[in-house]
Parts: C-alpha cells; structure tokens; sequence
C-alpha cells in the first residue's frame, strides 16, 4: 500500500492521473498543463459512422492515450507501457509492481466498472491503483470521486478486459525512474504551435479542425429533413452531450486550455498570453450557449430553427479560425524581434 | 429487468464535476451541476424497448433481443463478448431456435448480462 499518494479530483480523467502520478514523484504539473503539452486540444466530425440514438459523431479531443504519451516523451520521463493476453498474468505484473511501491495506471471499459457513473460501452477510462490489500485494491479516479476507492480482484481483472471497439487488454502505465523535469518554456511553446496547426486543419479535408466545425454546421441545416423531428432532436441532445458531459465537460476542453495559456503566460514571461487565455474562455462560453439554445429546443420552449442554430456554430468557427491564426503569429514575432 | 434499467437512468442524473471558470482576475476550479441531456438521448432508446417487449410477447422475437436492447448492447457487441458468431447470434433472436439452445450458449449468454439462465428465458414487466 502506497501511503504518502494524493489524490487530488480533476475534470478529466487521463490528465488527471498522469498530473497525479506525477505529483507522486514530487514533479508539480498542473492538469491543465499536461493537457496543453499532450495537444489534446482538437476537433473531429467523425465521418462514414451512421447516426443511431446515442451514437456520438463529434469528438472535442484527440484519440485516448495520446495526450499521456506525448506529454511524457516532450517531458523526457521513462515509462513502461504493457499490454497482455492472460488475464492472470495481467493481475500478477501489476501486484509485483505495486509491492515495489510504483502507482500503475490503468486503461479500463466503462460499462462494467461498479462505480461508474455512465452504463456506456467505452473502453478508455483511465484509473491509478494506488495499493492492495488482501483481495482488495485502492484505486483513484480522479474525474469521478473525491476520495479513494475499493474494488474487488475480480470486478478489476473484468473491467480491464473487455470486448467490443478499442479493446485496451489490460494495458497498464508506470514511470520507471524517477524524474527530473527542468526548463519547460521551449516545450510549451512547441506544443502551442503543434495545437494551432492541429486546428486550422488539413488542405481540402473537412472533417478536422475548424473546417470540421463548418462541415457540422452543414449537416444541423439538414437535420430535421434527414432524421424527421423526433430523431433530429436526440441528435442536438448527443451534441448537448458531447460540449457539456463527456470527457471534462464544460464546452469541450476550451476551458481547460485557457487555464494551460494562463499558466504558460507567467512560465514563459509573455503576458500577452494571458489575453489570449480570456478569449479562449469567451470562445468555451459561446460553446456553452450553443448548448444552452439546444437544450430549450429540445424542450420546446423557444422557436429557434435549426438554421440559427447552425448560424451560431459557424460563428464559433470564425472565433476559432481568428484565435488560433493570431496565437500561431504569436510565435513569430517573437522569432523575428 | 425494467427497473434495472430505470436505476441506470438514475445513475446518470444528478451528476456532478469539476469545472474550471475564470471570474477576471483568478482561475478557480469548482463543482457543478450539469443539464441531462442523457435521459434525452435514452428516450428514444426506452421507446424501442417497448416496441420490442411487444414483438416478443407476441412471438416474433426471442427474450434476447430484449435483454440485448435493455442492457445497451448489440449483435456485434455480444459476439465480441461471447465469442459467438454474429450470424448465430442472429439466428437466435427468433422463438424456434432460441428454445431449442443448449444449456452451454444459454450459460455463455447470462454470464455478460449478470443473470441465471432462468432470467434470461423470461422477460419481467
């Protein structure tokens, strides 16, 4: 049992735990800031999948994993990445690790994991196991509880098992040695860079970025014609979804990275940043009236169409696309001077 | 199996996280409460579990169809799960065949959904 571990709640699950097990070896990152240095900052309309109920086709963030492997490799720190094909062997890798005091972090399912609060088939929730007693271990799920939680040897060696899209089989994450993180202004930086390029988005591909954004609000004006009226509004309720609930919530990770650009602002001296992190905010806060204006759709208690709705998204668009053009020139100046 | 389902939509309501705002000055991280937008998006799903309760009691389809719908799964899911081929697990949702399963696939079957074999064979209402 690992005793001096703290667990300190986060809006986002993998960023909080590689923040916490990063805490554990006495390195003092923010969450926000792992999450600015992994580039998890993105938007995807996912194509070619059909719409049926609660099927989601926007993603706000990058593919799960990536955000904890690239922040770690900018940062220069060894980790150990495994994954198995016996569950019993699965089981005793992570008890030797945890007998040498080395918190393990886990790749889980969802749907069978007993206190969870989301019945939904998806297989990336990330945990830490902290300790184990007897036929019991200590996990921390920062995104969900406050305070640390028990579970049985069997519920763990299911969840960390399961079947369907995005199998992990058992894919466990642990720091080998201990770190050593020095100067971090000139990984920022890049890391800004690589964010901006990521959402202008790829020539003549529409699906990425904020060409993904126009391409969305194409498909809202078709809505109502495509699904009839009762499936459009299951459609806008997944939206409403996606900005508000899944991942951290809160439209989407925009509030998350205007905290990072305010951090990076004082690390880097450049307090200009910190203007860019008060328009990041009011872009989030436009995310969440969008989401707002859907919900009273839904219920029927304005007359909005989905015309207007889809207005308002192509605005956020142009926010973003004017954002991040100034953030990327942001750079050059300084280059140049 | 109803009020399982009920419970799960329980489950999602109420729901609180943390939430990173900024009031001009400071960065503050707070708890809040979120709009249900789940119970939306089930609706339509609950809406199919009668549709489907109906063709059961009716003869068209067998039980599994209900417990696939009530525990949020589907023939491509279950098949990963028990390693049961997609087009078997289809023939399945009919009557005749469903009756006629050996007490091994019915076994395979109640293990994912966390239930007897008994349970399985009957839908409750």
């Amino acid at each position: 049992m690992i005793t001096n571990f703290e667990h300190r709640p986060s809006a986002h699950c993998e960023t909080g735990v590689t923040s916490n097990i990063l805490n554990f070896y006495g390195c003092k990152l923010s969450e926000s800031m792992i999450f600015g240095l992994g580039e998890g900052l993105s938007f995807i309309y996912i194509p070619f999948i059909p719409f049926k109920g609660n099927a989601l086709k926007f993603s706000f963030r990058t593919v799960p994993g990536s955000v904890f492997a690239r922040a770690l490799k900018k940062l220069g720190v060894k980790i150990g990445v495994k994954r198995f094909t016996n569950k019993e062997e699965a089981m005793k890798e992570m008890d030797n690790l945890l007998a040498q005091g080395i918190p393990v972090g886990n790749v889980v399912g969802m749907y069978h994991l007993p206190h969870s609060p989301y019945r939904t088939h998806f297989n990336a929730h990330t945990l830490c196991v902290v300790g184990k007693e007897g036929d019991e271990y200590t996990i921390s799920d920062p995104s969900w509880h406050t305070t640390l939680l028990k579970i049985s040897y069997s519920d763990l060696m299911r969840v960390r098992f399961p079947a369907g899209a995005f199998k992990p089989n058992g894919k466990m994450f642990w720091i080998k040695e201990k770190p050593v993180i020095g100067d971090i202004s000139h990984l920022i930086e890049q890391s800004i860079q690589k964010t901006c390029k990521k959402m202008l988005g790829i020539p003549f591909v529409s699906y990425f970025g904020v060409a993904g954004i126009v391409t969305m609000s194409k498909r809202m004006r078709k809505l109502e014609k495509r699904y009839g009226e009762k499936d459009a509004r299951v459609y806008l309720a997944s939206l409403i979804q996606a900005i508000e609930e899944i991942g951290t919530g809160g439209a989407g990770y925009r509030f998350m990275y205007g905290l990072f650009l305010h951090e990076a602002a004082e690390i880097l001296n450049k307090p200009k940043l910190k203007d860019f992190s008060i328009e990041m905010t009011r872009i989030g806060d436009l995310w969440r009236l969008l989401a707002l204006e859907c919900g009273r759709k839904i219920k029927n208690r304005s007359e909005v169409s989905y015309n207007d709705l889809a207005d308002k998204v192509v605005e956020i668009a142009a926010a973003e696309k004017k954002f991040f053009l100034a953030l990327k020139k942001e750079k050059l100046e300084k280059n140049n001077s | 199996m109803e009020a399982r389902v009920n419970d799960k939509l329980a489950e999602t309501t109420g729901e609180q996280m943390v939430q990173y705002y900024f009031d001009g000055k400071e960065w503050h991280k707070k708890w809040e409460k979120k709009f249900d937008a789940c119970a939306v998006v089930m609706t339509k799903h609950s809406q199919e579990i009668e549709t489907i309760r109906q063709q059961v009691l009716d003869g068209q389809l067998s039980p599994l169809a209900y417990h696939i719908q009530t525990n949020l799964f589907n023939v491509k899911l279950l098949s990963s799960y028990t390693k049961i081929p997609k087009r078997h697990i289809k023939k399945h949702l009919t009557p005749d065949v469903f009756n006629q399963l050996d007490e091994e696939t019915l076994k395979k079957y109640a293990a994912v959904f966390e239930i007897t074999v008994e349970e399985l064979k009957e839908i409750s209402e």
